[in-house]
């Protein structure tokens, strides 16, 4: 009997220690991160990401693989000095695009499309256009690049997501976008974007006019797209640009970028000669020399010998890159703005569709204005004689040369964007040659889809090589 | 064998008091120094029952004067004596014989290796101190089986990588658990400050790694190390333990009322093993140099130096390395006091160890005061009361990819090429190519990455030994420690980690973590062929371990790195509580001596499963057969058991808080933007997808064994199969974007591991002067990653994200090396670049559209051989450590084969490569290239920077002499042991081209075998001299 007595605090120890478990282990709560938090702070950083690493390319650093860099590979605007095999000869593999997928979808559409339900049901309706804008602006720079793409049925943690088909998803932005602009009458609510809005400082009537300039460009779009009128296209277009932007002030860019640490231009970023190193492609350069453009010297840097001097594309790497431009301080400066959707593209897009509407004389106009409008965002006087006699050479529009002439000088209105590529594959111009060392046969017309979506999700679409071509891209 | 014994060694059943003819016997219990020793067993022969002595060793016995007493002691040699001889001093010698030996299981209990059940190995505290290892992980290198050990750098303070029988997590832990003296103690690797949010993984690819906290502990204050290895074993420590225990016993004072002091102290000089390079050829392109003064070039593919004159001069040649790195110098001292009273023990240690590695600003600095003292209190209760403190400091210098590393240009830079001054008259670094790399000697001067940790380790025990049968210990134990760690880079370092504006980052570890242990054991002799031991326990385990840092960015002061003198400073704070509570039981029944059976049986709970989950069982059963107990006569065989067991843990591998998807901040979204931005401050929707309903990864391993011994123990052999799957492994496992995040945690994956372990040692000569002691290990172990997830066929563990690295892949080994690889034809011809003659390329290989798997970073086989030579007062020592196989995904060679400088690139004719021409994948190449063409391409296919990293290391060669008790009696001492020794003399590593194949950019996390301008091993001459008074 006596030896039972010792087994007591055994097991008074276990009891007291089973009675007071469940309360012991409660520690599980997350003392770190929020469950919930306003409007406020998902937009900002929502918008950073977007312009920093998909409008401007700049990604986390160990891996430079990015869209707004390789389109600018594509369109020889920059190359990088490495020897090939580079992106700049088309090698971009299913891998290459993870992070950008990651940056789009998760950093991106994830928390716009979280962002615009919190606004609705808080009522903060700023908010909600902002976030439909912003969602229309990813989904069309993704659609443009991969096609069909995941969007109705993705981003709610389902596993296996079923890809939209690219039709569907112009259509799903252009009536995002006309729901933002009626959601743009309603009362504001409590909360409205201020300094959290990195892109337009919570001024509401240039966000509705973004929408109106998405509108555009997306209609323009399809102007080869299977089953789609290009004259009826360019009508739409025409009337959704008479709603856009109406002057440099009003275009889409992020002016935050102070230069100070953890704050600096994504563009100057992306041409540390640790990444890299990225510097200008011949191409682009040469183009720029033999039309004697005035803009040349804002755009791009002198190489280490004192001329603007490009990098042909597949050639051996230089032992010293700082024999290539690079582009300067306008565009890639450490506190330069970074330009997301400009006002020149929206005269360029009325050039091109007052062009396929009523010919060469009727677009003249909005082209000047198009090379006139960037003249003077870069600072050059529009009267003055270089300016006048560079607008001079690039006139007159004519029925044979209109669209060549319009996208060379949206191209360069459009220096660094993604719109270039998109352009280049709707109409052939700026005409470019395949790349020497090249390693894909032909100019690629669309990217792979990323190697976690192979393999994580399954997808009839992923078998696409990237010589393919995507839905509005019909030959 | 063992001296030390202690009150909670088994005791024995009640003795038989009713023998009314008896008379009471006493006597008094020691051992060979006159210790008493408690506990000793003390029975008549024939009669079942007996008594034990007392704490002080006394006993008392009732008797009849004609019997034969039998008394025994685990440890020591039984002994027979006829109960009327029995005066009152019994002197015990300690036993030689390896039967009895006996080794600490899991929560601290000794019990004999004879009647384990599974494989465990015990290595000696003076093995780890004569191994002459910062790192006490290191001192274990070739001397366990079932074991693999790496060592990831030889930068000092260098982080160890140990893995019992293989990977059983894909993400999560791998290595084991760590306890000293019974109470679990922290391994982690803090590792490289994330100052810039690019996550750890990758500020270890681009920073390098730091410490394992299990580098803190002394191997002077380490009396033992029991590798506890498979599931059996480590059962009853519960989820912790599933990966198996390191089991650490620290010294206890000597039995002497005198007090004894101990005093050593050693002198180590270290001399790097060089990277292998060409000393023929300058800085340069096709032969034409390049002066890197006037004119700038990455490459060395300039002329031959012997024959290159400028201005009718020799160019002068400088060996980057030679300059670059320094003698390292160590010195390792130690002073001790232990002694004891009647009712006490004590033992004081202080030791202090300094490493001032081969790089110059580097060093590890280790202070450790050790107390322990052991007390009677009472008749019946003991108490041990120990506390360690340890002040390490740890200063480094970057490794890895980022260019804040001086190795990108001490391995990298021409020989043509002075790298002094390092700052040229205008303030600029001196250098030899374009802004894009740092002078070595200027990284040294304006940057670097210390870490000060202070810990300490107390633990209080109490026995109450209530009746001879019955044993109540309660143990509670703490590690306590704050690490602080600072990372400074100036604005002058060139595309470093704050992207040339200079930074500060101060990083400070909290940990705690509390550990309290009850337990119960009994011991009963149900028959006397039949006795059972029983134990059953609880445990409460808390863990807090909370990271603070603070980053300044935008420097203003040169070379200053105070924070409050940056332009912008942000900050984040990362806690983390971990709880968990388990119940235990175990019990062991012996019969003649020769059957054993052992079960166990844990019911744990988990604070980070879900809260419906978080409680489950596991247990193993064993069984072990004394065959030799059967045989008669004088076989060669003295001793055979063959042991089977079969266990199924639980394990709750998994981060706190994973259960949830919180916003997280923004930080690291958006390439170098930091929040709060301006003021203004950010959230993202975490893209780590949390899962509400994680339960615990299950483990379940079979493990049989044999050991045999003979010749009188002249030779033994233990070898162990095992085979071990996991499933259910707690794994966040890469989704589709589309699903809106990356990571999903799953209970999902499963490995395998099977392998067998062996281990011979033996004494082949044995004459009054002279021994020859050997012990050698083996061992193979083949891993298999069986599922990772649904959809998921691979997860990456390491290396460039989405690039090239370690990757775990379904039905291959975990940890094979995934990369770019040749393009090759049906045949597997290489295939030659042919399309373009002018193109960079033409004449090269060309690199497969696909990635795929090009390595596999497992051995094929580890082994190790330790010889002991013992003639009169001199004992030569050596280590041979053989690693066969183990891919390396070697980046020295990426980066250096393009600019020439390995002595790979060093012949320099041209040549036309093996392969077939793309055009016609049916006409064999016939393009000739230049070297330069070569080396230049070919670096961009990982496939070819794939190399074995199989070595042979002679690790230690050691020769000592102490003198002889005669030649002392008059002096003051009490021992004198001079030693000489060797490190690292000698690394045979036939497929590696860099200095040593074991090494880690990822330091002792899971992706192994990627390394990238990691600090050269040292090879080390040291004197030692150790002094008893």
């Amino acid at each position: 009997m006596k030896k039972y007595i010792y087994s007591i605090p055994l097991l008074i120890a276990i009891l007291a220690g089973g009675g007071s478990c469940k309360k012991y282990l409660d520690v599980n709560h997350d003392p770190n991160n929020p469950t919930n938090v306003q409007e406020s702070l998902i937009l900002f950083p929502a918008e950073m990401g977007l312009t920093t690493a998909i409008a401007a390319g700049s990604l986390t650093s160990g891996n430079f693989t990015t869209i707004a860099v390789t389109d600018a590979y594509w369109t020889q605007q920059l190359a990088i000095n490495q020897s090939p095999p580079q992106t700049d000869v088309y090698q971009l593999r299913p891998a290459d695009v993870d992070q950008v997928f990651l940056t789009a979808y998760s950093t991106g559409l994830q928390n716009l499309l979280i962002l615009d339900r919190k606004a609705i049901a808080n009522k903060n309706y700023s908010y909600s256009v902002v976030a439909k804008v912003l969602t229309a602006y990813t989904l069309g720079i993704m659609t443009d690049h991969w096609g069909d793409i995941p969007w109705s049925k993705g981003m709610d943690g389902k596993l296996v997501v079923p890809y939209d088909k690219q039709e569907d998803v112009y259509k799903a932005m252009q009536a995002m976008l006309d729901t933002a602009i009626q959601e743009s009458s309603l009362a504001p609510g409590e909360h409205t974007p201020g300094t959290d809005d990195a892109i337009f400082g919570g001024d509401m009537s240039k966000w509705v006019k973004f929408a109106y300039a998405l509108k555009a460009r997306y209609y323009i779009h399809l102007t080869k797209a299977p089953g789609y009128d290009p004259v009826a296209q360019s009508n739409l277009a025409l009337a959704a640009a008479a709603n856009a932007f109406a002057s440099n002030n009003d275009e889409a860019k992020n002016t935050v970028y102070t230069g100070a640490p953890g704050q600096e231009n994504p563009w100057y970023e992306n041409i540390l000669p640790s990444n890299g190193p990225v510097v200008m492609a011949s191409t682009f350069v040469n183009s720029l020399k033999a039309m004697n453009d005035p803009r040349t010297s804002i755009l791009i840097t002198k190489g280490s010998d004192g001329t603007d001097s490009g990098r042909v594309i597949g050639t051996a790497a230089a032992t010293d890159n700082t024999i290539y431009s690079v582009p300067n301080n306008f565009y890639a400066g450490s506190n330069a703005t970074a330009f997301i959707f400009n006002y020149s593209e929206i005269l360029f897009i009325q050039a091109e569709a007052a062009f396929r509407t009523s010919g060469a004389a009727a677009a003249q106009p909005y082209f000047v204005s198009g090379i006139n409008s960037h003249m003077a965002k870069l600072g050059l006087d529009t009267t003055s004689a270089a300016v006048m006699a560079y607008v001079a050479s690039r006139l007159p529009l004519t029925a044979g040369n209109a669209i060549q002439r319009i996208m060379e000088e949206k191209s360069v209105a459009n220096f660094l964007n993604m719109e270039n590529w998109n352009d280049w594959r709707r109409t052939g111009f700026p005409a470019l040659t395949i790349v020497q060392s090249h390693y894909v046969g032909t100019i690629p017309r669309r990217y792979p889809y990323p190697l976690q979506e192979i393999t994580a999700n399954p997808q009839p679409q992923q078998s696409a090589a990237i010589t393919d071509r995507v839905w509005w891209d019909a030959q | 064998m063992r001296k030390t014994l202690k009150l909670t060694v088994i005791l024995l059943l009640s003795s038989l008091w009713a023998l009314a003819q008896n008379r009471e016997i006493t006597g008094k219990i020691t051992d060979s120094t006159g210790a008493p020793i408690s506990g000793a067993s003390v029975k008549i022969k024939g009669i079942k029952g007996g008594t034990s002595a007392s704490a002080d060793g006394f006993f008392k016995i009732s008797a009849n004067p004609g019997a034969i007493l039998v008394i025994s002691a685990v440890g020591f040699q039984t002994q027979e004596l006829p109960a009327s001889s029995t005066g009152n001093f019994i002197q015990l010698h300690t036993s030689s014989s390896t039967m009895s030996e006996v080794v600490v299981t899991s929560l601290g209990i000794r019990r004999e290796k004879r009647n384990l059940t599974y494989s465990s190995q015990e290595i000696k505290g003076e093995s780890l101190v004569q191994a002459k290892q910062e790192n006490v992980i290191n001192g274990l290198s070739g001397k366990v089986s079932g074991v693999q050990i790496t060592n990831t750098t030889g930068m000092p303070g260098s982080s160890s990588r140990i893995v019992i029988r293989g990977a059983t997590s894909l993400t999560g832990e791998n290595q084991p658990l760590f306890v000293v003296d019974g109470v679990p103690i922290d391994n982690q690797e803090a590792g490289s400050i994330d100052a810039m949010n690019v996550g750890t993984a990758n500020a270890a690819l681009n920073q390098g790694s730091s410490s394992n906290r299990g580098i803190d502990l002394d191997p002077n204050i380490i009396e033992s190390v029991t590798v506890l290895k498979g599931a059996a074993a480590t059962a009853l420590y519960g989820a912790a333990a599933a990966r198996g225990a390191i089991i650490i016993t620290t010294k206890t004072g000597a039995r002497a009322s005198k007090p004894q002091i101990s005093v050593s102290s050693s002198y180590s000089s270290g001399t790097p093993i060089y990277y292998d390079v060409q000393k023929k050829w300058a800085q340069g392109n096709d032969f034409k140099y390049i002066d890197g003064v006037t004119h700038k070039s990455r490459q060395s593919f300039g002329p031959d130096v012997d024959t290159l004159m400028v201005g009718g001069q020799h160019v002068k040649t400088y060996d980057q390395q030679k300059m670059f790195f320094r003698t390292a110098h160590v010195t390792d001292n130690n002073i001790s006091v232990s002694g004891a009273t009647d009712k006490s023990k004590y033992l004081m240690s202080y030791s202090y160890l300094r490493n001032d590695g081969i790089t110059p600003h580097t060093d590890f600095i280790r202070h450790s005061v050790f107390g322990k003292f052991n007390s009677q209190l009472g008749s019946k209760v003991t108490s041990t009361f120990q506390f360690n403190y340890i002040n390490t400091v740890n200063n480094r210098i970057n490794e890895g990819n980022g260019l804040a590393n001086p190795l990108w240009t001490v391995f990298a830079a021409p020989i043509t090429w002075n790298p002094h001054p390092d700052t040229l008259p205008d303030g600029t670094q001196n250098l030899y190519r374009s802004l894009a790399r740092n002078n070595p000697y200027f990284v040294l001067d304006y940057s670097g990455f210390v870490s000060t940790v202070n810990r300490i380790l107390p633990t209080a025990t109490f026995t109450y030994n209530a009746l001879p049968w019955l044993t109540f210990t309660e143990r509670i134990g703490a590690d306590i420690y704050a690490d602080e760690a600072t990372y400074h880079e100036s604005n002058r370092i060139i595309n470093g980690t704050f992207n040339n504006s200079g930074g500060v980052s101060n990083r400070t570890q909290n940990y705690r973590q509390f550990n309290n242990d009850f337990m119960v054991q009994m011991h009963k002799d149900l028959t006397s062929d039949l006795n059972a031991d029983i134990l059953v326990g609880t445990n409460l385990l808390a863990r807090y371990d909370r990271f603070t840092t603070q980053t300044g960015i935008g420097q203003n002061v040169d070379n200053f790195y105070n924070i409050a003198s940056f332009s912008s400073i942000n900050g984040s704070d990362i806690l983390s509580r971990y709880r968990k509570v388990g119940f235990y039981a175990q019990a062991n029944f012996e019969y003649k001596k020769m059957l054993n059976l052992a079960l166990t049986g844990r019911y744990d709970g988990s604070s980070v499963l879900n809260t419906s989950k978080n409680y489950y069982p596991y247990g193993s059963i064993a069984g072990g057969f004394i065959f030799t107990e059967l045989m008669k006569g004088n076989s060669p065989l003295s001793f055979g058991k063959v042991r089977v067991s079969y266990s199924a843990v639980g394990n709750d591998n998994l981060a706190p808080y994973s259960l949830s998807t919180p916003f997280i901040s923004a930080n690291g979204t958006a390439n170098n933007i930091t929040y709060p931005y301006n003021g203004q401050t950010a959230y993202l929707i975490s893209n780590g997808l949390g899962n509400p309903n994680l339960k615990n990864e299950s483990l379940t391993e079979f493990e049989t064994g044999l050991e045999l011994k003979f010749l009188h123990n002249r030779l033994s052999f233990e070898g162990s199969y095992f085979y071990r799957k996991t499933k259910d492994l707690l794994t966040p496992v890469p989704v589709g974007p589309s699903s809106g995040y990356f990571t999903y945690t799953l209970n999902a994956g499963s490995m395998q591991d099977k392998g067998f372990e062996l281990l011979v040692s033996g004494t082949p000569i044995k004459t009054t002067d002279f021994s020859w002691d050997v012990l050698a290990t083996f061992t193979r172990i083949r891993n298999k990653v069986l599922e990772l997830a649904p959809n998921v066929n691979l997860i990456q563990t390491g290396g460039f994200g989405g690039g090239g690295g370690s990757y775990a892949f379904k039905n291959q080994p975990y940890g094979v090396i995934y990369g770019s690889k040749y393009a090759r034809d049906s045949k597997g011809n290489i295939i030659i670049d042919d399309s373009d003659p002018t193109g960079s390329t033409y004449g090269t290989p060309l690199v497969a559209n696909e990635f795929g798997i090009i390595g596999n970073t497992n051995p094929d086989f580890l082994a190790g051989l330790t010889n002991t030579f013992t003639y009169k007062q001199f004992t030569l020592g050596f280590l041979f450590d053989w690693r066969q196989g183990g891919d390396i995904y070697n980046l020295d060679d990426h980066y250096n084969w393009f600019y020439g400088t390995p002595k790979a690139t060093e012949k320099r004719t041209p040549t036309t490569l093996k392969g077939v021409l793309a055009s016609d994948n049916s006409k064999p190449n016939n393009i000739q290239i230049s070297a330069e063409q070569y080396w230049s391409n070919v670096s961009n296919i990982d496939e070819a920077v794939i190399e074995k990293g199989t070595f042979v290391k002679l690790r230690n060669v050691n020769l000592s002499y102490a003198l002889s008790p005669e030649s002392l009696r008059k002096g003051p001492f009490r021992s004198v042991v001079i030693t000489l020794q060797g490190t690292n003399l000698f690394i045979y590593k036939p497929h590696y081209s860099s200095p040593d194949p074991e090494a880690s950019i990822s330091g002792s996390g899971n992706g192994q075998g990627v390394t990238n301008f990691m600090t050269p091993t040292t090879r080390n001459f040291i004197i030692g001299l150790k002094l008893g008074l």
